[in-house]
């Protein structure tokens, strides 16, 4: 592929005041040729290809395209460690964060994989692309979870191994209670094998917009040192010192890119040496430059521009200040979508078709900021001391953070997507029971014994209050990287709202759903 | 014998009133929400001995508000604010008991008469926002830039700064260990050398005891006041402080309750030397 010039590109991230920008960003887009687009659309970046990832491009999806910004410039992906396969299995990191799918990966294109390799690409290594290494591999059936559900196997240690200086000492007893993937009671993989393992299975984070999760919170002190949970400290990078966020993975295993980079190479590369400085480096920095959103929608159209909400478009997030709140009434987390109310209804020259559904996008952002609804029994969350319930938009709830739409708070929590009784019936996870000891304190609306498909963070830091936790998610670039949730439990952002909506008894209207659809696929 | 008991419960609750008339409670019980508005933020209350109190103290910011699903702790002094949540006022604590109890489970529906506001920092008429709106009219793109907001806690972190004291107390939750936003802040600016020069820090660390209106007495679990102090010395420590200039003392007797303000002897009080 070739470089595309999108002119003003540098010089307008170069500057600072909204008015300039805004003038400017018009021009970026208006530059992008067809014939590029056309030659990135929906295509597989395969470990150790000879090409050049450029400053700007595009991939075709679902609704329309996703626009990914290389904000240092072009760069050779035939040495470069983020594309190069590094291990024994043939992957390279951009296996599993692959551009045309918001750099992370979706179940279509995991289907187009397979059937384009029979099932031999290094996306299936047996350790971690099938549901567990002793099934027959190159069988669909020994791949249903990551061919079904874009699932990857995490094996994890238990106890857990500690990712903090202190030991960990679990406050819970876990036994297998349903293994469909046979993995948890394997001899050799199990929970009982000589290296006590639970397997986990969670969709690939897209490695997007990386520098809005690396950012302390700023202007919510002391959050920016203290856990918002429990004042506790913030964890502390263990190379540098320096306190950091914990949103990067399901789990805030890995606390840093180059601390995700070593877990994810020596796990889903199967590195059997260290990254070295060099690679860590070049990893690091690629992935704090990658910006990118859906470009263009297939009724919408362009998304950049002037007349289009300033927050949409793949310039946004390169734009917008780190680490933000976006929950007041200047800062709706994805700005203002007032220009699109009543988006050119009267305007002739504009499909009728187009300016409904421009109307419904900020439809769709008035109900993610402003339609508040009880939020309740999400342990590690309403237990904050944020109070159960408490009343709450998405936006002013668990998506604040300017921009991008994870919760800034920071750390996992339970919204039921891993814990009985709100997970859907998934009978193709395995299934835990948890059990806490006497002396320690429960999972605050579950109790001391809790059914799970994934205990996520409690698998990190042995507490019973962190059974089901995980991190939630950046909205950017959902069009291209279905389905949804760690666990991949929606198919579609249909699905996702409709599980809300379940969950905390909203009741969106059928046009408020549709409305959320609409703006999500937008981001 | 009911006389009796209705005579000595009456004593009781005389003897917690103090000279002032103000009305000392300390009660352990279920919270009820109450929705007062669409737009804003539920409340919480609860009925006790035929009053209705608002479940949040006076002036705490950040101390964990009730669940429900939770019992909760109430230790407080009844002050002569404006009811809120169609409830009277406290000034104390709180704190949400950590084990389950599905009987705490009440909503109360929207009533007119009680309606509540939204925080300043979430309405637009806030000055804080100055001609901001009139700044994204012309140029949508401000609502993507940040916008610096206040924060509750700024004040009191202020004031801090501003201080030469070198002690400061720090405030507990009932067998917890957990310190709220406003007083985290606080530690921050008490330890900055900016402010005042030390060489060690004293951590002295006390749990206690609290009296119930009903006469039962709730004690904190052994080790309590060690669990703060080591939770406050990691804390410091990881705030730069190294663990050789920490002198921790704890005080491992629960202080015997009162039933007034009795949330006050659970507590840390830090000494700078």
């Amino acid at each position: 592929m070739n470089r595309t010039s999108i002119g003003g590109w540098r010089s307008v991230l170069a500057v600072g005041t909204g008015l300039a920008w805004w003038a400017l960003a018009d021009s970026g887009y208006s530059d992008v040729s067809d014939e590029m687009r056309q030659a990135s659309a929906g295509q597989w970046w395969a470990p150790g290809d000879d090409r050049v990832f450029p400053e700007y491009s595009e991939y075709k999806n679902t609704s329309g395209r996703i626009g990914i910004i290389n904000q240092s410039g072009p760069i050779s992906t035939k040495d470069h460690p983020f594309f190069k396969p590094l291990g024994n299995n043939g992957r390279a990191c951009v296996t599993c964060h692959q551009p045309s799918d918001g750099m992370s990966l979706s179940v279509e294109t995991i289907r187009e994989r397979w059937d384009a390799t029979d099932g031999k690409d290094p996306l299936f290594a047996a350790f971690d692309g099938s549901n567990c290494p002793d099934l027959p591999q190159g069988e669909k059936s020994s791949h249903s979870l990551l061919l079904n559900k874009g699932l990857i196997r995490i094996a994890m240690p238990w106890p857990p191994e500690p990712y903090q200086p202190d030991p960990i000492e679990p406050e819970f007893d876990i036994e297998v209670v349903r293994d469909p993937t046979g993995c948890n009671l394997s001899e050799k993989w199990g929970l009982h094998s000589n290296s006590p393992t639970i397997s986990v299975f969670r969709r690939p984070r897209p490695v997007l917009n990386i520098d809005h999760m690396v950012e302390l919170p700023h202007g919510v002190g002391p959050h920016n040192v203290f856990f918002y949970s429990d004042k506790n400290l913030l964890p502390k990078d263990p190379e540098t010192g320096e306190f950091v966020q914990g949103i990067l993975m399901a789990d805030a295993r890995g606390l840093t890119p180059r601390h995700q980079a070593k877990d994810a190479a020596k796990s889903h590369l199967e590195l059997k040496r260290p990254l070295t400085e060099k690679e860590l480096q070049a990893i690091e920095e690629f992935e704090l430059q990658i910006f990118g959103a859906q470009s263009f929608d297939n009724v919408g159209r362009s998304l950049s521009g002037s007349g289009t909400p300033p927050g949409l478009g793949p310039q946004a997030p390169a734009m917008i200040p780190r680490g933000r709140l976006g929950n007041n009434p200047v800062n709706k987390v994805f700005g203002d979508f007032s220009m699109w109310e009543k988006a050119d209804l009267d305007d002739t020259n504009t499909a009728d078709e187009q300016a409904h559904f421009k109307a419904s996008v900020a439809r769709g952002a008035d109900v993610f900021f402003n339609r508040r609804f009880y939020i309740n029994d999400v342990g590690a969350y309403n237990d904050k001391g944020l109070g159960n319930p408490f009343k709450r938009s998405c936006a002013s709830g668990c998506h604040n953070t300017l921009g991008m739409g994870m919760d800034m708070g920071p750390f996992p929590m339970d919204l039921g997507l891993h814990n009985y009784p709100w997970q859907n019936t998934r009978d193709d996870l395995p299934l835990f029971k948890v059990t806490c000891h006497e002396n320690a304190a429960p999972q605050s609306y579950l109790g001391r014994v809790i059914y799970t498909h994934d205990p996520g963070r409690a698998l990190i830091t042995g507490r019973c209050r962190d059974v089901g936790a995980t991190m939630t998610q950046q909205m950017r670039a959902l069009a291209g990287r279905a389905p949804y949730f760690a666990n991949g439990s929606a198919d579609t952002l249909r699905e996702m709202v409709d599980f809300y909506d379940r969950r905390f008894n909203i009741g969106y209207s059928e046009q408020e759903k549709i409305d959320l659809v609409n703006f999500m696929r937008t981001l | 014998m009911k006389n009796l008991a209705r005579i000595f419960y009456c004593f009781l609750l005389l003897i917690q009133t103090n000279a002032w008339g103000n009305e000392y409670i300390n009660f352990v019980t279920c919270p009820i929400v109450r929705d007062v508005g669409p737009s804003v933020d539920a409340c919480f209350f609860s009925l006790y001995q035929g009053e209705t109190y608002h479940l949040n103290p006076v002036g705490v910011i950040d101390w964990g508000k009730p669940q429900l699903k939770h019992r909760l702790l109430v230790e407080g002094e009844v002050t002569n604010d404006a009811e809120f949540c169609g409830g009277k006022q406290f000034h104390g604590r709180i704190t949400v008991l950590p084990e389950l109890d599905l009987s705490c489970n009440k909503y109360m529906p929207f009533q007119e008469s009680i309606v509540g506001k939204p925080r300043s920092d979430k309405r637009a008429d806030n000055p804080a926002y100055g001609d901001m709106f009139a700044a994204m009219r012309a140029d949508p793109s401000v609502s993507i830039q940040a916008v610096p907001l206040g924060v509750p806690m700024e004040a009191a972190i202020k004031e801090m700064s501003s201080s030469d004291d070198r002690a400061f107390t720090i405030y507990f939750p009932y067998n917890r260990d957990r310190i709220d936003g406003v007083t985290a802040g606080k530690l921050l600016a008490f330890i900055d050398p900016e402010r005042v020069a030390f060489d060690r820090v004293e951590i002295h660390s006390y749990q206690a005891q609290t009296l119930l209106d009903s006469g039962e007495r709730l004690s904190e679990k052994e080790g309590m006041a060690l669990q703060r102090a080591e939770k406050l010395a990691r804390i410091l420590s990881g705030l730069g402080i190294s663990k050789e200039k920490l002198d921790v003392f704890t005080y491992d007797e629960n202080i015997t309750g009162k039933g007034r303000h009795d949330w006050k002897n659970r507590h840390i009080k830090l000494v700078l030397q």
